[in-house]
């Protein structure tokens, strides 16, 4: 890694991090899109800056960049009052305004300079451009955006830090912050002046709606894999980091704008963790429901089993695959599809025996497991049948679909409710509860 | 000045700042303005693609990309909002900015290594009115022409869609299918506009000219032909002066939209800044007056005459003027109007408390029901079934 790289990623990830931090709590608040408003909506105040100093400073570039990105929070506001204005529509409103302001102004005024401030640089950034302006603190040199990201950085740190409770309470629960009287109008513009300050130095970095990546969609990652704030702020942190670091070489090995791949990282990033985030992740819920449909078809076969154990007499009944696969009855076709695994799972946990001559037959286990569920289904049935005034042969495919989710708590629940003793409409035995044998 | 080109420009502009305000309408009531933002950005990776396959500057071909990619967009929308833990408003600002700079990015790409597109996609991202051929407005006018007829032909449904979907999808209307036909004429409308007024913006001219419509009417049909016209008007003199000063089109034509909805939101009837404030201001008058006379009804014992202490007398002069009472030296007496109005407003306290005293917990607002008749007429009508139920 060459000097200049490690700046430029540096700048890149401190500003990132700044973005990350404050768009957790814009996530948290549903203001994503305020976000992108101020962002859109700094650069007229960038523009006017530049004209009245003709230099590209940061300082007075940042009072400019500050005063619009109030307007746009205060004008969306008063707009989004309004009774004939959709809210959504308000933001949109505002900020495209003062976006085409800005583009016609750095138009107007850069006209025949060659100043580093045109229009495409509004939407690309050019993060190279850092390293022809440096400072020396501290014998190092360095760009000269670093400490002032560093000091917006610090800045959100300190907000955050000194905020803390009321920015939590505020986030998830403003109704109840604005009963205990937080000054949640601090709170609601200290974050909208953090957010323009950021908005400023990202805009040279990597242009004015790029930042939406960096303030969004770390935040929105995190959000999906946490469950507590600080852990949040840390994973979105992170996150921004590493796709400043992914965006950087990406873009030096495709030769392509560094900004453009930071988002398009991020972009990765968030669709990664919502493919494999355990637990709430696709992949994951998609295994949830194949291992509960899997549960389903075990559960049939069990049931089925039982059925024809009660009807011979004979608690070791044989019976062959295709005449099981038959009497099982699988409704779908992943089911069917599911059947052989679900074979070999109660073959594997002893729920099931297979004989030589490959006919199967139920072991104790598998016939304790299949009588409380027999159970579960014929209680079910005397309930709706007690309770209901449901014909005798409607009650059945109920049960079905019930007699998996009915846990022994539940069967003792509706043992005690009916009435009936021992027998389900039908006039089958309600056999008793029967506890599986400890291994 | 009336060359051939700019009566081209002149009319595709005009069709383009129509066609987007007669969509735009749909989608502000439907509250998908920022949807329509991330479905205009997301059709720069569109372009972009359209090049790289294609091979050459082909409009139709790229033209087909974008529609693809920010339709794609749309899917993913709405596929990571009811999928994920993630909200609508984070999700709309994921799509945006993953997509546009996806398309940032890919542009470079192209600029940096392919013959045909030395210049990239500059110009699309702010447009250009001045380069407008033959073809591309014949392209617009078949796109206004279609979404014209489609608004015609489904009138009914798409007002349905926008005031009451869940009413429709309860009563088994195709509800998913209109929305989508809906989300398809959006993006074929933004995507014609974006070589004039570029991806950056092109979704301005949908929620501007809509939203500025709706301040002015509550009549659905005039509300899309107004809209449809301030869309015209914008794109018509933002490419007129854009042409003649040399000026990034899309911003000229967005700006002067915005001019349009800033006069409307401060002086239109009715809705406007202006018209309200106004009646804030009679509103309190009249308040003000009103319990005067309550409060002077009350003082002199339920009588039309008494003695007017001095502090009170600007305001009795004020309601003289209003004709409610007469000023006769240090005393006053209440006109026949002021009389019944007086009365009036007693019977309507009366009422608030005895509403009162029945539901302790409810809010009733004093100002309003002084002043507001039909908010006193729906509580004294309210009160009454109270009482009837309370004597049962």
């Amino acid at each position: 890694m060459s000097e200049s790289d490690f700046w430029l990623i540096l700048a890149a990830s401190l500003c990132n991090i700044t973005c990350a931090i404050l768009g957790c709590f814009l996530v948290l608040r549903r203001m994503s899109m305020i976000g992108d408003a101020i962002t859109h909506a700094v650069l007229p105040g960038l523009a006017i800056a530049f004209f009245v100093t003709k230099t590209i400073d940061a300082g007075p570039m940042f009072v400019g960049a500050l005063s619009f990105g109030v307007l746009t929070t205060v004008m969306t506001q008063y707009l989004g009052q309004s009774r004939y204005i959709q809210a959504d529509a308000a933001l949109g409103v505002v900020f495209t305004i003062l976006f085409a302001l800005g583009v016609l102004l750095i138009d107007l005024v850069t006209r025949g300079g060659s100043v580093h401030l045109d229009v495409n640089c509004v939407l690309e950034g050019e993060l190279v451009y850092i390293l022809f302006d440096t400072v020396t603190i501290a014998g190092v040199t360095m760009p000269s955006v670093i400490p002032w990201i560093g000091l917006i950085l610090a800045l959100t740190l300190l907000f955050v830090g000194v905020f803390w409770k009321e920015l939590k309470i505020s986030s998830f629960d403003p109704a109840y912050a604005q009963a205990q009287g937080f000054s949640v109008n601090i709170i609601h513009y200290g974050l909208m002046l953090l957010v323009a300050s950021v908005a400023v130095a990202a805009f040279r970095l990597v242009g004015s709606i790029l930042v939406v990546a960096m303030l969004i969609v770390p935040a929105a990652t995190a959000q999906l894999v946490s469950s507590r704030m600080l852990t949040m702020l840390i994973v979105a942190s992170t996150v921004g980091v590493a796709s400043c670091i992914g965006g950087y070489y990406s873009a030096v090995a495709l030769d392509t704008y560094v900004s453009g791949m930071i988002s398009v990282c991020s972009g990765l990033l968030y669709l990664s963790v919502v493919i494999f985030a355990p637990g709430s992740g696709v992949l994951a819920r998609l295994w949830q429901k194949w291992a509960f449909q899997l549960q389903i078809v075990e559960d049939d076969v069990l049931l089925t089993c039982y059925r024809i154990d009660e009807r011979t007499g004979d608690p070791q009944t044989r019976i062959s695959d295709s005449q099981l696969r038959e009497l099982v009855n699988l409704k779908t076709s992943s089911q069917q599809f599911l059947y052989p695994w679900a074979i070999r799972w109660l073959l594997r946990n002893d729920f099931l025996f297979r004989h030589e001559d490959g006919v199967y037959s139920m072991t104790d286990a598998g016939r304790a497991r299949g009588q409380n569920l027999i159970r579960a289904h014929r209680l079910w049935e005397t309930y709706l049948d007690e309770e209901f005034a449901l014909p005798r042969d409607h009650v059945h495919e109920a049960a079905e679909r019930v007699e998996h989710y009915l846990n022994p708590p539940l069967q003792t629940d509706l043992a005690e409710s009916i009435r009936s003793t021992g027998l389900d409409p039908q006039g089958k035995a309600i056999p008793p509860e029967a506890k599986p044998r400890e291994n | 000045m009336w060359t051939y080109n700019t009566i081209l420009i002149l009319v595709g502009t005009a069709l383009i700042g129509a066609c987007s305000g007669l969509i735009g309408t749909f989608a502000v009531l439907r509250q998908r303005s920022l949807t329509a933002d991330a479905l205009a950005h997301a059709t720069l990776p569109g372009l972009c693609l359209a090049l790289v396959i294609s091979g050459h500057r082909s409009q139709s071909v790229m033209m087909i990309g974008a529609t693809i990619v920010s339709l794609f967009a749309v899917w993913v929308m709405s596929w990571l909002t009811r999928h994920t833990r993630t909200k609508p408003d984070a999700v709309i600002g994921i799509v945006l900015s993953v997509f546009f700079g996806a398309g940032v990015a890919l542009n470079r790409m192209i600029q940096s290594s392919s013959a045909v597109g030395k210049a990239g996609l500059s110009s699309f991202l702010f447009g250009k009115a001045s380069g407008m051929l033959f073809e591309d407005v014949v392209v617009i006018a078949s796109v206004s022409v279609v979404c014209l007829g489609l608004v015609l032909l489904l009138y009914k449904e798409l007002m349905g869609l926008t005031f009451q979907s869940e009413y429709l999808q309860s009563q088994g209307w195709p509800v998913q299918w209109l929305d989508y036909l809906m989300m398809g004429l959006l993006a074929v409308t933004v995507v014609v506009s974006l070589p004039i007024v570029g991806v950056v913006l092109s979704s301005a001219l949908i929620i501007i000219p809509a939203t500025t419509a709706n301040l002015w009417t509550n009549r659905f049909s005039i509300l899309l032909l107004l809209s449809s016209t301030l869309g015209a008007i914008s794109g018509i003199s933002g490419s007129i002066i854009s042409a003649s000063s040399e000026t990034p089109t899309g911003a000229v034509i967005i700006l002067i939209a915005g001019g349009m909805f800033l006069v409307s939101f401060i002086f239109a009837p009715e809705k406007g800044l202006l018209t309200s404030w106004l009646r804030g201001t009679r509103q309190s008058e009249e308040w003000k007056q009103r319990q005067l006379l309550l409060d002077l009804w009350t003082d002199w014992g339920q009588r039309d005459q008494g003695l007017l202490e001095y502090d009170r007398r600007s305001l009795a002069a004020r309601a003289q003027r209003s004709g409610l009472l007469t000023l006769e030296g240090d005393m006053a007496r209440l006109t026949t109007t002021g009389h019944h109005l007086a009365n009036e407003m007693q019977h309507r306290v009366d009422v608030a408390k005895k509403l009162l005293d029945l539901q302790p917990m409810r809010e009733i607002d004093f100002f309003e029901l002084m002043t507001n008749d039909l908010y006193a007429k729906t509580l004294a009508k309210e009160a009454e079934l109270l009482f009837q139920e309370g004597v049962a």
